[in-house]
This record gives structure tokens, sequence and C-alpha cells, in this order.
């Protein structure tokens, strides 16, 4: 049995999920309260010590960031619930937290509350929140990367390429180290958008700041700094050296 | 397009002045002196030479038979020449390629007979051949090979006309790092050697990086000291070039007024010196500068005098730019103008359309297509007004086409620039690993000082042709931008389409809720809203797109196809099908394409059923193209309901403005068709196949 409490701004989206908990079999949750402002929801979390907080993003005029940087240490997890904040998805993506889209659909709250139960890791959470409150707002350095072991903070700039490989994605890091995680290429080339990374080819995404050289071709092929080549789609050779040619 | 046209080198003796005295001894002496000995062949060379600047069919037969002199007389000195001959008349017919390949003759030869600077020669007018043909990669390769035996000759001009080069290169690479690094090291070997002519063409170089740089304060500053050189010297040729420049300067700073008293002073040197090509350059930028000020009459006599000198000096692309020029001017300008001008004002368009119609015959004629482009344009304006719009469509295809023939061309000069420009980076950087190391091993000051002691005289930098075509460039990046403009109308429209989609579609959702809870299935309406929201998300972030992956769009058609499933349990069902050999994740299409169509198959084909029907849709490809089928096995044609192709909703008829558009933007034949079957209806959609990858 989980302890659990509900941070929003609106009352209907609290009733929303109080409805569909109880139809959640695996893991059971114990609702401890709710709250509807920030200052509510951190005198709740102390009386309570809940292990589950379901987090709005924007609560009136303050944010659920604004209440995680008035708890440090945290010891509970957090499942984000928003309606369109995309900025924050991005954060939480990158910091491998978890969210629910309002409204809420039972499927995915119960693929949320499963993930729950399996990683209780206190150090790993507070990383996580850590570098989300780091990443808010700003470009996030690091990335977190789900892998067998938990959660492995990965810094962006040190990933040198990623490979798809089917539904896994294989990440070549700077020092020859190598990890492969259970995520597509394409949703990488959603986190990366912002940064220096370039999807070359259908299976490779390539960080272009460990470019060597370009060599002509139909697409051509990149060297890279680790010395493997990639091949370059004919269709993206354009774009790819307008991009190089800007850096 | 030429921008700098540089004269070379060592063989070469210098032309400055006294031109004709040259050129009549040098006729005198090809037809006194007629033994067949290697002397009459330095004759006829430099005889062919002299006349590459001035005649160059008469230089190429005075150099076609100096080759089949030497041939007979076995002399490869002076062959090898010959052949360099040629090429300058070649070149200056605008025949690069063939120019090229006479260069590349001429090296071989003086490589066989070991003259290392003849070599370096070649290799530098090679570059320059390849630079008029936009081939960057290696004019810089021959200018880069050039410096290197200049250098290790000692040769100063050698080296400052390759450094020079280098400079011209990067900087039409929009290098500008590397084109100011060239130039002041060419300022620095001049500076040592005490060179003021070169130290003013470094000069004035840089400050025209810095014009392109749009650093137009300090791109004055340098031209104004290159200028101070140029008087000290009573160089009149280069001060008019320096006047010119800092006008074209002060025009790209709006500043009109300032702009027109330069021109003015160019002009007067101009005139002075008889240089015609300068003058015309000087009347057509002054005209525009005119315009600028409203000042119509004077703009339109400054232009027509350009036009009348570049007819009579034939440069015939710069007269139908004036032509042109003087249309687009009669055109905008008031009423009130024309009874100084002499014409009518009822004549505005037949004179306009004649001036353009000559223009356009030049422009076919030269191959300008950004020219011919442009006059198409200001032709269907005029007919579009005049309420001609058979001819106005007419034209606007012409336009259409040739903007593409020239959006074709920059795109292959762009990509080729951009090749350049990264394999530039990447080469630099190897040098310098390479320099390092060698530094470490060899006393790095030693070398660093011989690198940097070998002097030059700087060549030509700045010539006439400079000015015009300057102009033109601008021109061109005008050209280029409205065909931007006009790519991106159609991306806005496309946009403000695939948004009314949203709407349209969200109220009919809206409505099934409200319907589900009247009818007290809370449930239904609670799943129904889930997903409602998730198809919401999708075609949202979808619609900001022009194009989605199919896999996307097979996702959002599935999702509101479960939707209406619901809705309609249990008429509804439905199937997808997509060729296995397809990668739905790769294949590009017009982001919600397919929704409006299984709309129209739901409400008009199947809901009228009793029994239900199933909606299939099949993606298949067929050689370049993709046939996006949906078939319905519902009502058909009936009597009682109107035709098939008038059962059209708002959707559809976005749908197919949008097809129309992107037949435009792609410039494609996508189409959308009907077909009756028995019983049911189905539409092929059918697009080219685009990837992503």
């Amino acid at each position: 049995m989980i302890k659990a409490v509900i941070i929003d701004d609106e009352q209907h989206c609290i009733d929303r999920l109080c409805n569909l908990l109880p139809e959640i079999k695996n893991p059971v949750i114990k609702m401890s309260g709710t709250a509807q402002t920030v200052d509510e929801g951190i005198s709740l979390i102390s009386k309570h010590h809940p292990q589950l907080v379901f987090l709005d993003v924007q609560i009136a005029d303050k944010t659920g960031f604004d209440l995680l940087k008035a708890i440090p240490d945290a010891q509970f997890q957090v499942i984000f619930t928003t309606a369109h904040e995309r900025y924050a998805l991005q954060a939480f993506r990158f910091c491998a937290l978890d969210y629910l889209l309002k409204p809420v659909d039972v499927d995915e709250l119960q693929a949320a509350l499963l993930k729950v139960n399996a990683s209780k890791n206190n150090s790993v959470i507070s990383e996580q929140i850590s570098e989300l409150l780091k990443g808010i707002g700003t470009k996030p350095r690091k990335i977190g990367v789900p892998t067998l072991n938990g959660i492995v903070f990965v810094p962006v700039s040190e990933i040198i390429r990623c490979h798809a490989d089917g539904n896994y994605t294989e990440l070549h890091l700077a020092g020859k180290k190598q990890m492969v995680v259970s995520k597509t290429l394409k949703e990488f080339e959603n986190l990366l958008a912002d940064y220096s990374f370039f999807r070359v080819h259908h299976s490779d995404l390539v960080n272009l700041d460990y470019v060597k050289s370009y060599n002509k071709g139909k697409g051509g092929y990149l060297m890279l700094d680790d010395n493997s080549s990639v091949e370059v789609s004919s269709r993206r050779k354009e774009e790819l050296l307008k991009k190089l040619g800007s850096m | 397009m030429r921008i700098l046209i540089l004269i070379l080198l060592g063989i070469v003796t210098s032309i400055a002045n006294g031109e004709h005295n040259v050129l009549d001894s040098l006729l005198k002496q090809a037809q006194q002196y007629r033994v067949e000995d290697t002397n009459r062949a330095s004759v006829l060379n430099q005889l062919s030479i002299e006349l590459s600047n001035s005649d160059f069919e008469k230089g190429m037969a005075y150099a076609d038979s100096s080759i089949s002199l030497c041939k007979r007389i076995n002399s490869d000195i002076k062959l090898a020449t010959a052949y360099y001959a040629k090429a300058r008349n070649l070149s200056s017919d605008g025949q690069d390629s063939l120019a090229i390949a006479n260069y590349q003759i001429a090296y071989d030869l003086n490589k066989k007979i070991g003259k290392e600077l003849a070599c370096g020669t070649m290799l530098q007018n090679m570059g320059i051949s390849f630079y008029n043909l936009s081939y960057y990669k290696k004019a810089t390769e021959m200018h880069t090979k050039a410096l290197a035996i200049f250098k290790k000759l000692k040769n100063e001009k050698g080296t400052s006309a390759a450094l020079n080069s280098l400079g011209i290169v990067a900087m039409e690479l929009s290098d500008y790092s590397h084109a100011i690094e060239y130039y002041f090291e060419s300022l620095d070997l001049a500076k040592r050697n005490n060179d003021s002519v070169v130290i003013a063409n470094a000069l004035m170089n840089i400050g025209i990086v810095y014009k392109n740089l749009s650093d137009l304060n300090k791109a004055i500053t340098y031209m104004n000291n290159a200028l101070r050189i140029y008087q000290q010297q009573s160089n009149d040729l280069y001060i008019a070039k320096a006047f010119n420049n800092i006008a074209n300067v002060y025009g790209e700073m709006k500043q009109p007024g300032k702009s027109l008293e330069y021109y003015q002073k160019a002009l007067e040197i101009n005139k002075q010196s008889d240089y015609e090509y300068g003058i015309a350059s000087n009347y057509i930028n002054m005209g525009i500068e005119l315009r600028q000020l409203n000042r119509y009459t004077e703009a339109y006599n400054a232009l027509d005098k350009a036009g009348s000198i570049f007819r009579k000096i034939d440069d015939k692309n710069n007269y139908g730019i004036s032509l042109k020029t003087k249309a687009a001017l009669l055109l905008a300008a008031p009423d009130s103008v024309f009874p100084s001008l002499g014409i009518s004002v009822s004549q505005r368009n037949s004179v306009s359309k004649n001036l353009l119609h000559e223009a356009q015959n030049i422009f076919s004629e030269t191959g300008d297509y950004a020219s011919l482009s442009d006059v198409s344009d200001e032709l269907c304006n005029m007919f579009e007004k005049s309420g001609d719009y058979k001819n106005a469509l007419e034209l606007y295809k012409q336009r259409v086409a040739y903007r593409d023939c020239v959006l074709i061309d920059e795109n292959k000069i762009e990509v080729e620039k951009l090749e350049m420009k990264y394999d530039y980076a990447t080469r630099e950087q190897e040098l310098k690993v390479a320099n390092i190391q060698k530094q470490a091993e060899l006393k790095s000051e030693q070398l660093k000082r011989k690198y940097t002691l070998a002097g030059g005289i700087a060549l030509m930098l700045i010539s006439g042709g400079f000015f015009v075509s300057y102009k033109r460039r601008k021109d061109a990046l005008h050209k280029r931008k409205e065909a931007e403009l006009n790519t991106e109308r159609i991306e806005s429209e496309l946009k403000a389409l695939r948004l009314q989609m949203n709407p349209h579609f969200m109220f009919n959702s809206l409505n099934s809720i409200i319907n589900f809870i009247d009818q007290h299935k809370t449930q239904t309406a609670s799943d129904y809203s889930v997903k409602f929201a998730k198809l919401m998300r999708m075609v949202l972030e979808n619609s900001e797109n022009p194009e989605v992956p199919l896999a996307d769009e097979l996702q959002s058609t599935e999702l509101y196809l479960s939707l209406e499933a619901i809705r309609l349990k249990p008429k509804l069902t439905y199937a997808i099908d997509i060729e296995s050999s397809l990668d739905a994740e790769n294949i590009m299409i017009p982001s919600m394409l397919l929704q409006p169509f299984v709309e129209n198959s739901i409400i008009h084909g199947i809901t009228p059923l009793s029994d239900g029907g199933t909606i299939s849709i099949s993606i298949r490809q067929q050689e370049q193209w993709l046939y996006i089928t949906i078939d319905d096995n519902g009502a058909g044609i009936s009597p009682d309901k109107p035709a098939l192709t008038e059962r059209k909703s708002m959707a559809i008829k976005i749908s197919n403005e949008r097809i129309a558009l992107f037949n435009e933007r792609h410039q494609t034949h996508a189409s959308i068709e009907y077909v009756q079957l028995n019983p049911g209806t189905r539409v092929v959609i059918k697009i080219p196949l685009t990837l992503q990858f």
C-alpha cells in the first residue's frame, strides 16, 4: 500500500484522480489528503510524509517546482499532472520523471503507478528532482537515462552519437563507453532537439560537436572523434551542411 | 556572375597605359617578321594575350596560329605560352571550362620543362576560371597550390595575387573571417615592402568585407584610408573605384544623397579618363539612388545614359538591366513626371511593355534567368492591372519557371559553398595540428619568419565589373527573398487551412460527448473524453508541422476511427493496412490529410446504413507515388442523394485547397480521385513518395 497526496488547484482534477484511484488494484493507493495551494501542499507533506505526491505544474500563481524547492531532501516520489505545459514535459522527460496528461487516462495511471512500486531508491529520487530544478527554464546539462540498474544521469556533452536498434537506442559516449537504453531514437531526437544533435540518417543521431570531418558522396559520411564513421542520408545532406556551416 | 576580374601576371607585360602603342607595335612586328621561329611565336603569343582584353576572337585566332607554329618548330616553351594565351582569350569570352582545359595543357608543358613560376601562374589562372564557374572548392585548391609555389619562389606579385584570390573566394563563400585573414596577410606583406598600391588594395578589400558584414562604418573607414593612398598616387582609375565603392556603402546606409555625391565624383573622373564601362556603371547606380529620392526624371535620364553606353560597348546584360530598371521606374512613377520625360501618361504602359519585351529578348539571349524572372514579374503585374488575366497568368507561369531555374542554380551553388566551407574548417584544423608538430621539431620562430617574409603586390582587386554586378547581386538577393516570401505565403496559407480543421473537428466531438451525457452513458462519455483529449493533443501538435511521418498520421487516424466506433457502436468497423515494405516512420505526408476523407466516408457512407459498415484504409506504393485508399462499403450514390463530388464537407474543400497549394509548393501533381464502388465509395489520394531520411 502506498500513501499518497494530491496537490492541484482545480477541484475537478483532484476529483477525477480520486475517482480513478480505487480502480487500481496494484499497487493499492491510500489517499492521505489533498491540497489546492503550494503552501497547503508543503504542510500536508510535512504532516503525512506521503510516499507519493501527485503534483500539478501550475498551481494558482505558483508552480509545483516551487513546492519541490521548498522541500529539500524529498523522501517521496512524484508524478506530475499537467494539461499542456510543454516546457515542463520536456524537463520531465529529461529527468525520466513520470507525468500524467489531463484528463487522466486510467491505463496511463496504472502504468505510472506500477513504476512507482518498482523503483524506490531515495538517492535516485533526489537526484532526479535536483536535476529537474536545475533544468527548469534552462537547457539541462544532463539527461536521465533509464537502465536496468535504475536511472543514470549522463552529461549531454558526452554523448557522441545515438544509434537506433529497433525499440532500443545505443548511446556511444566519450571515453569509449556504451549504453543500451529502452527508448526509441525518435524519443532521443525530440529530447535533444535543442542541442547540437542532428539526425543524419534513419538510424543515427549525431552530436555535431564531435564531428571530425565530412566526406563527400551521394549523401557522404561523417567521421567522428571516436573514429567511427556514420553515413549521411542524401536527403539530409543539405541541411546537415547548413548546420555544420553555421557552427 | 563575375564580381572581380583578376588580371595576371609574370608573362604578361603591363598594359596600364599606352595599350594601343603596344598593340600597334606588336601588329607591325607580326606583319613584318614572318620567319617561322620562336621569335614569331613570341610575337603571336604576346599579341594574343594583349587582345584577350579587347578582342578575344582575334586573340583566339592568333593563339591558334601560334599553337600550330610551335608544334611545327617543336618549341614546348612557346607552345605552353600559346595555350596559356588561348586560355586567356577563352576565359574573356566566358568559356571558362575550355579555358581550364587549355590552362591544364599549358601547366603540363611548363611542368615538363621545369618552369615552376609559369606552373604557378597557370594554377592561379585556373583558379580564377573555376571561380567564374562557381566551383569554389576547386578554385581554392588551385589558388592554394599556386600560393605555395609563389611563396617558395619568393615571387611577391604571385603571392599577393594568390592571397588576394583566396580572399575573394572566401568572401564569395561568406567566409569573412578567412577572407579578412588573407587580406591582412597581403596587407602585412605590403607594409613590410612599403608597397602602397597593395596596401591600398588590401585596405579596400577589407572595407568590402566589412560592408558584407554590414559593419558599414568600418567599411567606410577602410575605404577612405584606401582612397587617401590612391589620391596620393593620383591613380585616377582607382580613385574612381574607391568613390564608387564608398557610394555603394552609403547607398546601403540608406543615405542616397551622400551616395549620389560619391557616384558623381566617380563619374567625373571616369569621364575624364573616358572609361565608358565605369561611366555607364556610375549612371545606372545613380539612377537607382535617384529613384530612392523620388527624383524620377533625373533617374530616368541617368538610366537612359547608362543604357546607351552599355549598348555602344555591347554589354548586353547590363543594357538589359538598364531597360528593365527604366520600365520599372515608368510603371512606378507618378503621372506628373511624364511630361518632363517627353512621354504622355497614356503611353506609360505601351512604352514600359516595349522596354520589358526588349529586355526579355536580351536576357533570353544571355541566359540570365534571375533577370528574366524579374521581367516576367513586371509584365505579369502590368497585364493584371489592365485586366488581361490570360496574359498575366501566362507570364506568372513563366516567372515561376524562371524563378525555379534561379533557385536550382543558387541551391547548387549554396551546397557547393557549404561543403567547401566545412572542408575549409576541417582542413584548417588538420593543418594546425600538423603545424604544431612541425614547429616543435623545427623551432617555431624560424619557420614563422620564413612564412611571413615572402612579399607581394596585390593585383587589380576592385575592377570595373564590381559595381554593376554588385547591384545585380543585390537584385539576385532581392529575388531570392521574394521567392522565399512566396514560399512563406504558401506555408502560412497551408497553416491557416490546417488550423481551420481543428475547431470543426473539436465541435463534432464535443457534440458526441454531450449526446452520451444526455443518454446517461457516463462511462462512455468519460472514455470518449479521454480519447478525445489525446486526439486533440496529437492534432494540435501535428498541425504545427506542414508534414508529419505517415506513422503519426495513421496513429491519429486510428484514434479518430476508434472514437467514431465508440460513438456509432456497433455500426462501424475499420481496418488500416499498410504495405509491409513501407517504412511508415520514414515516409512524410501532409498532416491531417486523411481525417476529413475518413469523416466524409463515415457520414455519407456508414451512418445511413442500418447494419453499419466498414472503413478500410490501405497504403500502397507504386513507383514514386504513394496511394492512400479510403474505402467504405456504404451507401454510395442513389437518386435521392447528391452526387459523389457534391458531397463535400467544408473540410474536404479545405483539403482540396491544401493539395493545390502543396502542388504549387513542391511543383508536383498530387491528386484526389473519387471512385464509385459497388457498394460504397473509394477515395484515392495520390501524393509523391517523400522520405525523411
